[in-house]
C-alpha cells in the first residue's frame, strides 16, 4: 500500500460504511456479539489462568516418615535426597510435635479433645513443593520409593482435577472461539459484498481508466478493518464497564467465601483485553472482506 | 498503433466470435468499425482493450503484444487507452468535475495535475461551465461529453468508442461525433464502434466491416454499407 493514496483509501472506506450504515451497523452489532462472547471467554480463562496458577503455586507433596526414621541422622539423610531430586523446589520438615501443634490450630476451640492423647498419633513427614506441579504425580512416585518414607500424599484428585478442568475450559473456549470467529467472518463477508455490489460502477470505470487491483482493494479491505475495530471498541467498553460491576460485586466475597481466590483487577483484565480484542476485531475485519473481494471482486 | 494478425475468437469452446481478422490502424487514424449487433465490434474492443484475449493470432496494441501480456500490466497499457461507452457509465453521486477527477485520482496521479487536466478537458469538450453540475442535470449529449473528458484526462494516445451515438439523438450524435474529429486532429487515434449509418456516411473516412466474425471490408474512405 503506498501511503500517499492512505487517505484517499480511508474516505472511500467511510463513504462506502456511510452509504451503506445499517448494513454497517449490522455487521459492527454482529462483531459485538462474537467479540462479547469471545471477550468474556478470555476474561474467564484469564481468571481460571490466575486461579490455576495459585492452586498449582500451593500445591506440595507430604511424604510421611517411617517411626524408625526418625533419627536426627535419619532426617538429615533423607532431606539431601529429597532437595537432591529433580523438580523438588523447597524442602520443609515438619516434626510430630509441630504436626500435633497445626491440628490444635485448626482444631480451634475444639483443641481440647487432644489433651486427652497418651502419645502423640501424628507421623513426622516433609513437605516437598515440586517446581512443575504438572510434575507432581511423578515426583511423588519417586519420593515414595525413597527408603524411610512410610507413604507421601499430594492432594492427588485435587490437582489432577484442577489440570482437566483448566484443559478442558481452555479446549472448549477455543472451540467456541473459532466457531465464532467463522460466523463474524461471514458476516462481514457478507457486508462487504454488499458494498462491492453498490459500488460496481465505481468499480467498473477504475477497471476501465487503469486503476491497479490492489488499488480497487484497499478501500474494501479498510472499510472491512474499520467494521471490525468499531466492533473491538464497542466490546471493548461494554465488557470492561461489565467486569468491573461484577469485580467490586463478587471479589471479597469470592475471597472470603470460596478457597482463598482473587479475581483479577479490572484494570489488568482491560489490558489484556485491549490488545485481544483489537487485533482479533481488525483481523476478522481484514480477513473477511479478502474473502468477499476473492469471490465478489473480479479484478 | 493496432494490429490484428489472423486472430481468432470464441467466447466459449464452439461459439466462433472472430474468424481470421487482420488489420492495422496507424498513429493518427480516424476509423469506424461497422457491422450488425453480434458481428463481432464489441469481441475486438474487448481485444484491444484486454478485457479478453485472442484464441489464436496476435493482437498488438502501443507495440505491446497483448496475447503475451501479464494481468499485472493490464492497467497501465488501459492508461493509454482513452474508452467511451453508449450508455456514458458516470457516477450519479459525483459532480461533472468530479467524474473527470475520478478517473486521474485512481491511476494515482497529483491532486496538482488533476487541477490543471480536469479544467482543460471540460473545457476541450465545451463543458467548461458545467464542472460543478451533476450527471442528472445534464442532456444525454452533454453526459457523453464528460465521459469523453474523463477518456481524454489522461492525455491518451488512443481512443476507442464502443456505440458512442448509440442513445443520442442524430444531431447530438453529429455534434458528439464531430467533437471526435477535432480530437482526432489534436493526434489522438480514434477508433469508433457503430452501427449508426448516418454519423459513418456522411464522415466519409476509414471504414472496417464485420459480418458474423469475419472481416468483409476495410475501406480508406467508405460509407456504412454498399448495398444500401
Amino acid at each position: 500500500m503506498k501511503l500517499k493514496n492512505l487517505s484517499y483509501y480511508v474516505k472511500e472506506a467511510a463513504t462506502g460504511i456511510w452509504r451503506n450504515r445499517l448494513m454497517s451497523l449490522a455487521s459492527v452489532i454482529v462483531v459485538v456479539l462474537t467479540l462479547l462472547i469471545l471477550g468474556a471467554f478470555t476474561l474467564i480463562n484469564l481468571n481460571i489462568q490466575a486461579v490455576t496458577d495459585e492452586i498449582k503455586g500451593q500445591v506440595e507433596v507430604v511424604a510421611y516418615l517411617e517411626e524408625e526414621a526418625e533419627t536426627y541422622e535419619e532426617v538429615g539423610r533423607l532431606r539431601e535426597e529429597l532437595r537432591g531430586l529433580e523438580g523438588v523446589q523447597q524442602v520443609t520438615f515438619v516434626s510430630r510435635d509441630e504436626a500435633l501443634e497445626r491440628l490444635r490450630e485448626r482444631l480451634g476451640d475444639k483443641a481440647g479433645i487432644t489433651e486427652g492423647l497418651e502419645r502423640n498419633p501424628l507421623p513426622a513427614s516433609f513437605e516437598i513443593r515440586p517446581q512443575d506441579p504438572e510434575h507432581t504425580a511423578i515426583l511423588a512416585e519417586a519420593i515414595s520409593q525413597l527408603e524411610g518414607i512410610e507413604s507421601v500424599d499430594y492432594g492427588q484428585q485435587l490437582v489432577e482435577q484442577l489440570l482437566a478442568f483448566s484443559r478442558s475450559v481452555e479446549l472448549f473456549s477455543y472451540t467456541v472461539i473459532v466457531f465464532l470467529g467463522v460466523i463474524s467472518l461471514f458476516l462481514i463477508a457478507n457486508t462487504i459484498k454488499l458494498t462491492v455490489y453498490s459500488r460496481r460502477r465505481q468499480i467498473g470505470i477504475m477497471k476501465f481508466v487503469g486503476a491497479t487491483d490492489w488499488f480497487i482493494r484497499w478501500p474494501f479491505i479498510l472499510e472491512g478493518i474499520f467494521l471490525g475495530l468499531f466492533g473491538a471498541l464497542f466490546t471493548y467498553l461494554l465488557l470492561l464497564a461489565g467486569y468491573g460491576i461484577l469485580y467490586h460485586r463478587a471479589s471479597a466475597w469470592l475471597y472470603q467465601n470460596f478457597l482463598s481466590v482473587q479475581m483479577v483487577v479490572p484494570e489488568l483484565a482491560g489490558r489484556e483485553l485491549l490488545k485481544f480484542l483489537f487485533v482479533t476485531g481488525a483481523g476478522i475485519g481484514a480477513v473477511g472482506s479478502a474473502i468477499s473481494l476473492r469471490r465478489f471482486l473480479k479484478v | 498503433m493496432i494490429l490484428f494478425s489472423h486472430v481468432n475468437y470464441s467466447y466459449q469452446k464452439g461459439t466462433s466470435a472472430l474468424k481470421d481478422i487482420s488489420f492495422h490502424i496507424s498513429k493518427g487514424e480516424f476509423a469506424f468499425l461497422v457491422g450488425a449487433s453480434g458481428a463481432g465490434k464489441t469481441s475486438i474492443l474487448k481485444l484491444i482493450f484486454r478485457e479478453t484475449v485472442a484464441g489464436t493470432g496476435r493482437v498488438a496494441v502501443l507495440g505491446r503484444d497483448l496475447t503475451r501480456m501479464r494481468r499485472r500490466e493490464v492497467p497501465y497499457l488501459r492508461r493509454q487507452i482513452g474508452v467511451v461507452y453508449q450508455d456514458f457509465r458516470l457516477l450519479p453521486e459525483k459532480t461533472v468535475a468530479e467524474n473527470v477527477a475520478f478517473a486521474l485520482e485512481v491511476i494515482e496521479a497529483g491532486a496538482k495535475e488533476v487541477k490543471r487536466q480536469v479544467p482543460r478537458v471540460l473545457n476541450l469538450v465545451g463543458l467548461g461551465d458545467k464542472g460543478e453540475r451533476y450527471p442528472h442535470q445534464l442532456s444525454g449529449g452533454e453526459q457523453q461529453r464528460v465521459a469523453l473528458a474523463r477518456a481524454l484526462v489522461n492525455n491518451p494516445p488512443l481512443l476507442i468508442c464502443d456505440e458512442p451515438t448509440g442513445n443520442l439523438d442524430p444531431d447530438t450524435s453529429w455534434q458528439i461525433i464531430s467533437l471526435l474529429n477535432q480530437i482526432n486532429l489534436l493526434g489522438t487515434t480514434v477508433l469508433i464502434a457503430t452501427h449508426d449509418k448516418d454519423v459513418v456516411d456522411r464522415m466519409n473516412r476509414r471504414v472496417i466491416e464485420l459480418q458474423v466474425g469475419r472481416l468483409v471490408r476495410d475501406d480508406s474512405k467508405g460509407v456504412y454499407s454498399h448495398e444500401a
